[in-house]
């Protein structure tokens, strides 16, 4: 007989951790309705806006959503019903499109439409407005084949060009050339062990997803209690973001990947490997590794954490932060008794709840059941739990679209719009050091699309484009 | 910093190479050093002022390149632990196995430009003892002489070249004059605070200037 998962006093943890209060004032449908009446504003290409478009915390509002309020159906009791704010809700944007709320001399919906925020002050509608001048060594407000090569080494293949490499570069003549050229440097430097290898740029984009913990990771670099190898991980996002792969296999591989060599680092599919324990028919990439198991699930009955990390790590889509809330009618169902159902719990629970059911058969730390997707787990593994807990579906709900179990939240994740922007702002962060700004937008949207159409969620091909924006190459 | 402080900094920290480092190709010069014409003012702004802090894996590995050493001695602590590992996070990067630092800070730390310092201080110290060590093969200070300690001329066109070669490895064009001027004014200033070895510390010196400057350490 397997361990008990134990503690109450983990339960009581991640009942706080996840059971946070969200305030009867937030509205989740409110993104959804902003989207219906702003439906080509940057903040609606492809996502929603988050609740602090309007609010600092539910429900305190910024200078925006207290703006929108007093046209909310002015009179009515508080709070209004999801119904009347609705039907209150576009009416009222567009009494406001013309005010600038938060003082920055920006009208609202102009800062609407240009990716501002138009309740932050410090957020203002980019200026248009370049300066002038020449200058030796960059073409400021241009794309600058110069300042692209010199940045461009240093970011994939860790080192600036020497003074004669740039010589010669600059001695290719024809801007043509210079960019063909970038081109070819760029593959090469993406083979780079710099790029790719043990501890390189890709692992370090993919520390916060796997988010790993030397004191327990087992096999290569073992710490002091050996749980699961976290390094698998990090071989399956490489290989996932390498060559002629598929991004969404990050997330939808049934396979493993194995990393051997270093100078060049390599990576191959295989069918099994000792670190992992899911059966092949149950595989969803790392998020049924064996390290997302163990770290993520632990010794819990009902995996918020797991379920809200992935959509965290791979979609962008923070729900402690309120992002990505597709409250699903008659959720949370509260079957693992922990309270979810207060109002001020479900206003996020309604989305987390259903996105973690399909997690319910996938199982963490138990001894020799560890890491394995077991059927009737909760029925096997927590016998004197709540009688409910025993009823939670493994059917769930991912993005307002429903799913039978983890393999097809899998797939509707790996084929969502939040994907795609996640995997580009990934590397939008780590190549500009920031994630994509008003300015940016334009062309951060069109890097995005094309990955998931043009380039078949290859994110080599992603990058080429990438640094033929204005964003990279524009000193 | 002191010139006996850099001196002394200098002898503490100096790593030791067994490796032959790859050559760099500085292109051709003429004899007394490329120099690029002057263009204070005028200067077009950036609208953008996104500048890319290298980061302590890309300060390390163009230390390496640009002065010619091999990357496990471009800066080690107390002789033997890594400053790519010691100040890794203090320089903008991750520490995420051991201390679950999963990404870079938002913002520089206070003692980022210390740690700066310290590591090109160090990559310019092993540089310059294996110039002066073994003068047939020296990369930067080539020909450069020395007596009693002191630089025999700072204006002869060894020193102009050697200046220019440390420019063109740190910041991938030529020195300006002005720019030349005042690293060679630089030698006159060490050697009037009477510190024994005048022309080591200059070389020191001057090698921290250029490697430190935010032109070398932003991209």
């Amino acid at each position: 007989m397997p361990p008990f998962p134990e503690t109450p006093s983990r339960w009581l943890l991640l009942g706080l951790l996840l059971g946070f209060a969200t305030p009867a004032g937030a509205k989740p449908g409110g993104p959804g309705l902003f989207c219906a009446e702003y439906p080509t504003t940057p903040a609606c290409q492809g996502t929603q806006p988050a609740c602090t478009y309007c609010h600092v915390a539910p429900p305190q509002r910024n200078a925006y959503g207290a703006a929108l309020e007093t046209w909310l159906l002015p009179g009515r009791p508080r709070p209004l019903s999801d119904a009347d704010f609705a039907q209150a809700l576009p009416a009222a944007l567009r009494a406001i499109a013309n005010e600038d709320t938060d003082g920055d001399k920006a009208p609202n919906q102009f800062e609407i439409e240009q990716g501002s925020l138009p309740g932050d002050a410090r957020s203002v509608p980019p200026s248009g407005i370049c300066g002038g001048g020449d200058n030796p060594q960059f073409k400021v407000c241009q794309y600058d084949t110069r300042f692209v090569y010199r940045r461009l080494l240093s970011d994939f293949c860790g080192v600036s060009p020497t003074y004669a490499q740039l010589q010669a570069f600059l001695a290719l003549g024809t801007e043509d050339l210079k960019r063909a050229f970038i081109d070819q440097e760029l593959d090469r430097c993406l083979q780079s062990d710099f790029w790719r290898g043990k501890h390189g740029q890709l692992w370090k984009v993919a520390h916060p997803k796997i988010r790993p913990v030397g004191s327990i990771k087992s096999g290569e670099d073992a710490g002091q209690i050996p749980l699961a190898d976290y390094y698998d991980d990090y071989a399956l996002f490489t290989w996932s973001q390498t060559d002629d792969h598929d991004a969404r296999e990050v997330l939808t591989a049934r396979y493993f990947v194995k990393r051997s060599g270093a100078n060049p680092t390599t990576y191959a599919s295989v069918n099994t490997l000792a670190s992992q324990t899911v059966d092949a028919a149950h595989r969803a990439g790392n998020m049924t590794s064996a390290w997302t198991l163990t770290s993520f699930v632990m010794f819990t009955a009902l995996p918020r954490n797991a379920a809200s990390q992935m959509y965290r790590a791979y979609l962008g889509l923070d729900i402690a932060k309120q992002e990505g809330l597709h409250s699903v009618t008659n959720e949370p169902r509260d079957y693992d008794a922990k309270g979810v159902k207060a109002e001020q719990c479900a206003a996020c629970h309604a989305t987390l709840d259903p996105l973690s059911y399909p997690y319910r058969n996938y199982n963490g730390i138990s001894g020799a059941l560890s890491n394995r997707y077991l059927p009737n787990r909760l029925e096997l593994l927590f016998p004197n739990d709540v009688e409910t807990l025993k009823q939670t579906p493994e059917k769930g709900v991912i993005l307002g679209q429903p799913v039978n179990d983890l393999l097809e939240w899998a797939q509707i994740a790996s084929n969502s719009d939040a994907f795609a922007i996640s995997t580009v702002t990934d590397y939008w962060k780590l190549l500009l050091g920031h994630a994509p700004t008003p300015e940016e937008n334009e062309e951060f949207v069109r890097t995005w699309k094309a990955l998931r159409t043009t380039h078949d969620y290859r994110v080599q091909k992603m990058l080429h484009d990438l640094i033929r924006t204005e964003a990279y190459g524009a000193p | 910093m002191r010139p006996e402080r850099l001196l002394l900094t200098c002898l503490l920290l100096t790593g030791c190479s067994d490796k032959l480092p790859i050559a760099v190709d500085l292109g051709p010069s003429d004899a007394g050093g490329g120099v690029a014409p002057s263009y204070d003012g005028g200067v077009a702004r950036s609208q953008k002022g996104n500048l890319r802090f290298k980061g302590p894996e890309r300060l390390t590995l163009d230390l390496a390149s640009a002065l010619e050493l091999p990357v496990a001695s471009v800066c080690n602590e107390l002789g033997q632990y890594p400053c790519l590992n010691v100040h890794g996070v203090s320089l903008g990067g991750v520490d995420p196995y051991a201390h679950s630092v999963y990404e870079t800070a938002p913002v520089t730390g206070a003692a980022a430009p210390i740690a700066v310092e310290r590591t090109v201080l160090s990559a310019c110290n092993a540089r310059i003892a294996q110039d002066l060590n073994a003068p047939a093969t020296a990369v930067v200070f080539k020909d450069v002489a020395l007596t009693n300690g002191k630089l025999n001329d700072p204006t002869s066109p060894a020193v102009a070249t050697a200046l220019s070669s440390l420019v063109r490895r740190a910041w991938l064009r030529d020195p300006t004059q002005e720019e030349r001027d005042t690293l060679v004014q630089l030698a006159r200033d060490v050697e009037a605070t009477g510190t024994p070895n005048p022309g080591v510390a200059w070389m020191q010196a001057a090698c921290l200037a250029v490697f430190s400057s935010a032109e070398a350490v932003f991209y």
